[in-house]
């Protein structure tokens, strides 16, 4: 927040993704975080070793830039030491609490240390129709499928800008601008694509 | 939606918190609807969780030297203790890194050349409060910290220094104190700023806080009265010391 920057952490609510579906079959996450919050270092270790790859992906798409991606992913994982014991397994999976925090810190970097144009310039200009398919180095898993099948459902419109903000990591002024389209309308797209996503998702077994 | 605001303003802020994009502003405006309305609070983790599954699904493993890096650092790095069940998920925002200490600066002195002139000027009765445990605690309002800051019994003071934007806000009413501030300068995640009271050589510590990414800062914390003490305002590690590090970067 702090602080940094502002934390905006999931909020209580029994949600049917609040399990973590990243983990099958591996150790419980919520069961590790509940050690982790007994200042349990060994089960941070394997905490670290289930989240690094989404904390990671997640930090790199929005920054780029591998040597600060490793830099900001460090910092997530020592916040996620830190602030353990605001983990409440009622209100969010172990997983998105982490993502969350993830693009938070990344958003941060890049609001003090790039510029927007630095950004689109190192994404290649790449066209809308160009934007990362959801096959695109997926991590092989049921929920990969099934966030990707959900997404190609997606009036194009949202999904593309869907796409561009979650899966190529731009910020809402970057699509803004890629797509010539004004903020408002950008961040509109946004809540209405994650929501019917949301129904998509929520609904399916 | 059941919110007297505006619905596009709602799901403006819901999209940006998904971005990851809220300002502390943002935020401080979507926590006062969620505190109050379910619906949005609903609507907040659903778009949470569809925006966190979409991430998950391009991890990316990072290089192999990044294991050791993090668990050197969290090997050097307190945990904070668990806040109160009631705490606004704004986190950092409404929380202190646990008890309070209260710790004599008569070493510090000693061994840092601490400036005793700089508090003795306003340096009141002894603080007969040894070992009280000073927490930060959210009394369920709709905003706490405007809650203070508009409070009829209000009182201000501006801290001078090497950082010059910092008011305190205090409220007896409200029992609770608030640090407000503007191009405070951006600490990095190894640091962190802490406020004491001091009065009458000893120390105590009121919380830690940190500026946004903006250098805005705006902070709550309760259970606590500092009108017959120095404010001071120091840099210390993350997650605080238990013992101010010179030099005092503010204080009235």
């Amino acid at each position: 927040m702090i602080a940094t920057a502002a934390v905006w952490m999931p909020r209580d609510r029994a949600h049917p993704w609040h399990h973590d579906p990243i983990v099958s079959p591996g150790p419980d996450l919520v069961s590790l975080m509940q050690l982790v919050q007994a200042g349990d270092d060994a089960a941070f270790a394997v905490l670290y070793d289930e989240l690094a790859g989404v904390v990671f992906g997640t930090v790199k798409r929005v920054l780029r830039d591998p040597a600060m991606s490793e830099e900001v992913a460090q910092e997530v994982f020592v916040e996620l030491w830190r602030t353990a014991a605001r983990f409440d397994p009622d209100r969010a999976s172990v997983s998105t609490w982490a993502v969350t925090m993830a693009r938070r810190r990344a958003v941060d970097r890049v609001r003090r240390e790039q510029s927007q144009r630095d950004r689109i310039e190192r994404s290649g200009n790449l066209r809308p129709d160009e934007v990362a398919s959801p096959d695109d180095t997926v991590v092989a898993s049921i929920e990969a499928e099934r966030v990707g099948r959900a997404v190609a459902e997606l009036p194009e419109e949202q999904r593309i800008v869907i796409e561009m903000a979650f899966i190529r990591g731009d910020s809402h002024g970057d699509i803004a601008e890629l797509l010539d389209l004004p903020l408002g309308t950008v961040k509109g797209r946004v809540r209405l694509g994650l929501k019917k996503l949301s129904g998509k998702l929520g609904a399916a077994p | 939606m059941t919110s007297d605001m505006n619905s596009d303003r709602i799901d403006e802020l819901i999209a940006l918190a998904a971005l990851g994009e809220l300002s502390a502003e943002d935020e401080r405006e979507l926590d006062s609807v969620v505190r109050t309305d379910p619906a949005v609070s609903a609507e907040v983790d659903e778009a949470l969780a569809a925006a966190a599954a979409l991430q998950r699904t391009h991890a990316e493993e990072p290089p192999s030297a990044l294991r050791s890096s993090v668990l050197a650092a969290i090997a050097s790095t307190p945990q904070e203790r668990a806040v109160p069940a009631t705490a606004t998920l704004g986190g950092e925002r409404q929380t202190t890194d646990g008890p309070s200490r209260v710790v004599s600066l008569d070493s510090q002195r000693a061994r840092r050349g601490f400036r005793p002139a700089m508090l003795a000027a306003a340096a009141v009765a002894l603080f007969a409060v040894g070992g009280v445990v000073l927490v930060v605690s959210d009394d369920g309002g709709s905003d706490p910290i405007a809650a203070v800051v508009e409070a009829p019994d209000a009182t201000r003071r501006t801290l001078s220094g090497e950082i010059e934007q910092l008011t305190v806000i205090y409220s007896a009413s409200q029992d609770a104190l608030v640090v407000e501030g503007d191009g405070v300068p951006v600490v990095d995640d190894t640091a962190t700023y802490q406020l004491w009271l001091v009065g009458d050589g000893v120390a105590t510590s009121v919380g830690i806080f940190r500026p946004d990414t903006d250098g805005r800062v705006s902070e709550r914390f309760a259970n606590v009265d500092p009108s017959d003490f120095v404010l001071g305002v120091t840099r210390e590690p993350a997650g605080g010391s238990e013992s101010p590090t010179l030099p005092i970067l503010a204080s009235a």
